[in-house]
């Protein structure tokens, strides 16, 4: 099962955000989206997430996209923006619950399968101490964890996430980047733990190093275009780094996994 | 508790509150519509009873349960589209006369004021306001189009609530006499006194169709909650609950002011009373909202006809008089409603 | 009495049977379908009649015999709006809702062109007779109404007499206009006036006056500013105040300085509201009250 993109483009009126990008995308794989500010990151990743209006096409399983049901759609890719909107003050259970929407005929309660997904969601994300709170309650780290718990929730084959780890603190931020390691292996998109399905996750990432740590694969973006597509520790080289993010990095290893550090900014 | 524990209590919980809410409110509004049918008024004031074995069916069928009825539909219309219009525009100081129908359906029935064609039929008042309201929903989606997005429905629904106030007080100011518009601003400021079935069966028709639109965008409301792009996500797409819930509230509110005039204020008060109870959730507080506001009418009806005799008050007039400190009341309190 | 020919000859109008039968047998008959038609219970009585309005309240005042009437609307009982307040006081008083007037249990329900709608609608559904009358735009309306009313409560008769009553006080108040019709100009709460096409002016045309207002233009009723009346030169002012009593910023432009000052040196009349606000043979003490006030 693979996320195809064929020659997909993105304009905001005049101004083009994605030049047209074909990519290929499997599951299994967790995909780091890397570049600098307005490169086309969240653009792209919402073309695959099938929420803008784009040239080209995107196949899902071979099927376009934009010609599936949207529940049927929404089933299979699971989608969290950046800064998600949050307009009433649910209680974190709740919310995360919403996950399950496309699963759920209408006006049909929660079925078991929901329960036990929601629940599984606040585990993952290590929110269930929250469940029971109101989210206007929580600090913003803790709402992050439990808009990304919702995401979770729909337990999706194909998981596209938006800077999940921006806003939290650094034990969150390692736990969720193993967790979302731990769902492309195939933690999550089945109930039955003999038969762990892989699953695509694909973040939106702006730490390097945990990109280069957690992530196999590696889709570094500048001004619109896909300048490189590969092994984390290929494409984010010193040079490549220095090209396109303009800072002097510092590339190294620690205990064996990548480490890379902006250091210094370069002139243009 | 256990994550387990907790899961059971959750689900009880998820499942219970709503249901209990709406059971509970459904049973007041019974009670209500049963004083309403009792209490009457005349001359003297208020009376208890149907005057006499040989007026009491005609008392009671044709004058106290139509009226009864009013309050019920209306009311529930009212809250019901209230609740949808706060979780669609996700404010809490949403209501239904935002989007111009209440005034499009006013400025009609002044229109059939104005040429004089509501003393042949009373009913050609409430047609003429039926037609306002659906031409303002029509003025709506084409100033804002298949893919409006929220800021513009809103603007466009002022848009029209000025335009279509401004040719009333246009043909207020033509008016043949100062008796007819005296008649059309009595009209406006909203009544239940003497509709007849007639009127229930004018307004049912749009009403229901309404009620059923508004009901099918409530998970589009829930989803809604996260935003638009984490709504469509979920395959809930966001202009097709907006248009549900503006098309559902056009004819349903475009009903209830046909026939009864502008009532205010109950939209935004029921849903706000009752939201906590349901956990913040849009698609849990619709029911609970059309049986509260049905409540929240059939009381105010009840309580104009307990006043010291006179002429009655109008039901507008006394749902303003209770909506408009709640307002400011809300608006002095105001705080973000946990945004992210 | 007439002979058998002449009789036959308006047979045609009254009815074969007028013709057949000679006069002695016709008186007999007479009688006594008379006593058959008095000893029958509730033998073609009176309309008892409801009136909902405050002008079909002063028409059924004057013209329906006092044990006809049921009840006249609350209105018709105060005296800023009612000519016969005293005698609309004597009945039961209603607000105009249906169940009230179910209660009544009239014959007839006398009722306004612009009476509330959903009143006369459910009235009317549940089978009561409801007639409405148009408001009074001219003296000729007054008389169209008396009879409208007149007929609608089985009086006739009366309303025939007090409509030949009104033609001929009509007649002797245009006979006595002041030789040169003096420039007038109404001024009635927040600065409202009175123009062509409605009561208060042809009264005033009956009185022999000259409506400023209706002179240039205006239509039924509009508002008339300070200084388009100052510019008229008028010689009478008219004062029609609603309330006077009560304060309220509409009665301040009848306390205007301008006007005011114009009353200081031309002639003031006063005309209470409830003369021009509905049509009745009262309304013509106006138009002798606006003679007196230019011919002391």
């Amino acid at each position: 099962m693979t996320l195809v993109a064929r020659d997909v483009a993105v304009a905001y009126g005049p101004r083009v955000a994605l030049e047209p990008t074909s990519v290929e995308l499997l599951r299994g794989e967790l995909v780091a989206l890397v570049g600098p500010n307005g490169a086309g990151k969240t653009s792209l990743l919402k073309a695959l997430a099938g929420l803008l209006p784009h040239a080209g096409t995107v196949s899902w399983s071979g099927v376009d996209v934009a010609s599936l049901e949207p529940r049927a759609r929404a089933r299979a890719i699971a989608y969290l923006p950046q800064t998600p909107a949050l307009h009433w003050p649910l209680r974190a259970r709740e919310l995360v619950g919403l996950g399950r929407l496309p699963h759920r005929g209408y006006g049909a309660p929660p079925s078991d399968a929901d329960r036990r997904a929601t629940e599984w969601a606040l585990a993952q994300t290590e929110t269930a101490e929250l469940a029971e709170r109101g989210v206007d309650g929580l600090s913003s780290g803790e709402r992050a964890r439990v808009l990304l718990a919702r995401a979770l929730a729909v337990r999706a084959p194909a998981l596209l996430v938006d800077e999940p780890i921006a806003t939290l603190d650094p034990y969150h931020q390692l736990q969720v980047m193993a967790m979302l390691r731990a769902y492309a292996d195939g933690s999550g998109t089945s109930d039955d733990a003999r038969e762990p399905r892989a699953a695509l996750v694909v973040a939106v990432l702006h730490d390097l190093s945990l990109a280069a740590r957690f992530c196999t694969r590696v889709l570094l973006l500048d001004a619109g275009k896909v300048v490189d597509d590969g092994r984390p520790e290929v494409v984010l080289s010193a040079r490549a780094l220095e090209r396109h993010y303009r800072v002097q990095p510092v590339v190294t290893t620690y205990e064996g996994e990548p480490l890379i550090l902006p250091w210094r900014r370069l002139g243009r | 508790m256990t994550p387990g524990g907790q899961a059971v209590a959750a689900r009880a919980q998820e499942t219970g509150a709503p249901w209990r809410l709406s059971g509970t409110l459904a049973v007041v509004a019974l009670a209500a519509a049963g004083a309403s049918l009792v209490i009457g008024r005349t001359s003297g004031g208020p009376t208890f009873g149907f005057g006499g074995p040989d007026l009491a069916p005609i008392v009671l069928m044709e004058i106290r349960l139509p009226r009864t009825l009013l309050a019920l539909l209306v009311g529930g219309t009212l809250g019901l589209c209230g609740a949808a219009l706060q979780g669609l525009l996700r404010n809490p100081l949403a209501e239904p006369g935002l989007l111009g129908a209440s005034s499009g359906a006013a400025f009609g029935a002044v229109l059939v004021f104005y040429f004089g064609l509501a003393g042949a039929d009373s009913l050609a008042l409430p047609a003429g306001a039926v037609v306002g309201s659906l031409a303002a929903l029509a003025v709506l989606y084409a100033l804002a189009g298949n893919r409006g997005d929220f800021l513009t429905i809103v603007l466009a629904g002022i848009a029209i609530n000025a335009f279509a106030a401004a040719l009333t007080s246009l043909a207020l100011n033509f008016a043949p006499s100062p008796y007819a518009a005296l008649e059309i601003l009595f009209w406006m400021l909203g009544s239940l006194a003497d509709r007849s079935l007639a009127h229930v069966a004018l307004a049912l028709p749009l009403m229901v169709p309404g009620w059923l639109l508004v009901g099918a965008a409530a998970r589009g409301l829930d989803a809604l909650t996260l935003g638009e792009d984490t709504a469509a996500s979920l395959g809930l797409d966001p202009r097709r609950t907006q248009w549900l819930v503006i098309g559902g509230t056009a004819l349903a509110v475009g009903g209830a002011v046909a026939v009864t005039g502008v009532v205010g204020f109950v939209g935004l008060v029921v849903p706000h009373l009752l939201r906590g109870r349901v956990g913040h959730r849009p698609s849990r507080l619709l029911l609970p909202s059309f049986f509260g506001g049905a409540v929240l009418t059939s009381v105010a009806d009840i309580a104009i006809r307990l006043m010291p005799p006179g002429p009655e008050l109008k039901l507008g007039v006394v749902t303003a008089l209770l909506g408009a400190p709640f307002f400011l009341h809300l608006i002095v309190r105001a705080r973000p409603a946990g945004g992210a | 009495m007439s002979s058998s020919l002449s009789s036959c000859a308006n047979a045609a109008r009254r009815g074969a049977l007028a013709c057949v039968l000679g006069p002695r047998a016709r008186a007999g008959l007479t009688v006594a379908l008379a006593l058959l038609v008095a000893s029958r219970p509730g033998a073609a009585p009176l309309p008892s009649v409801a009136s909902i309005n405050l002008c079909a309240d002063q028409l059924v005042l004057t013209l329906a015999a006092p044990e006809q009437i049921l009840t006249v609307s609350w209105l018709a009982a105060d005296p800023e709006e009612s000519v016969l307040a005293a005698q609309a006081a004597r009945y039961p008083l209603n607000y105009g809702s249906a169940e009230e007037l179910l209660r009544y249990r009239p014959d007839v329900v006398i009722a306004g062109a612009y009476t509330n709608a959903f009143t006369r609608a459910l009235l009317t559904r549940l089978g009561y007779r409801v007639v409405e009358i148009e408001p009074e735009e001219s003296i000729a309306d007054i008389a169209a109404n008396l009879r409208r009313v007149a007929h609608a409560i089985g009086r006739d008769e009366r309303g025939e007499a007090l409509a030949a009553e009104l033609a001929a006080r009509e007649q002797e108040i245009a006979a006595t206009k002041p030789p040169r019709a003096p420039a007038t100009v109404v001024v009635r709460p927040g600065g409202f006036t009175v123009g062509e096409h409605s009561l208060a002016d042809e009264l005033m045309k009956l009185a022999g006056v000259r409506n400023v207002a209706a002179e240039q233009g205006l239509d039924r009723w509009g508002s008339l500013s300070m200084e388009t009346l100052l510019a008229s030169r008028p010689e009478l002012v008219v004062l029609s105040g609603y309330r006077a009593s009560q304060p309220s910023l509409a009665n301040a432009a009848l306390a205007h300085p301008a006007l005011r000052l114009v009353r200081q040196s031309q002639r003031t009349a006063i005309v209470p509201a409830p003369y021009w606000a509905c049509g009745l043979p009262a309304s013509l003490d106006s138009a002798e009250l606006l003679q007196r006030a230019v011919n002391p």
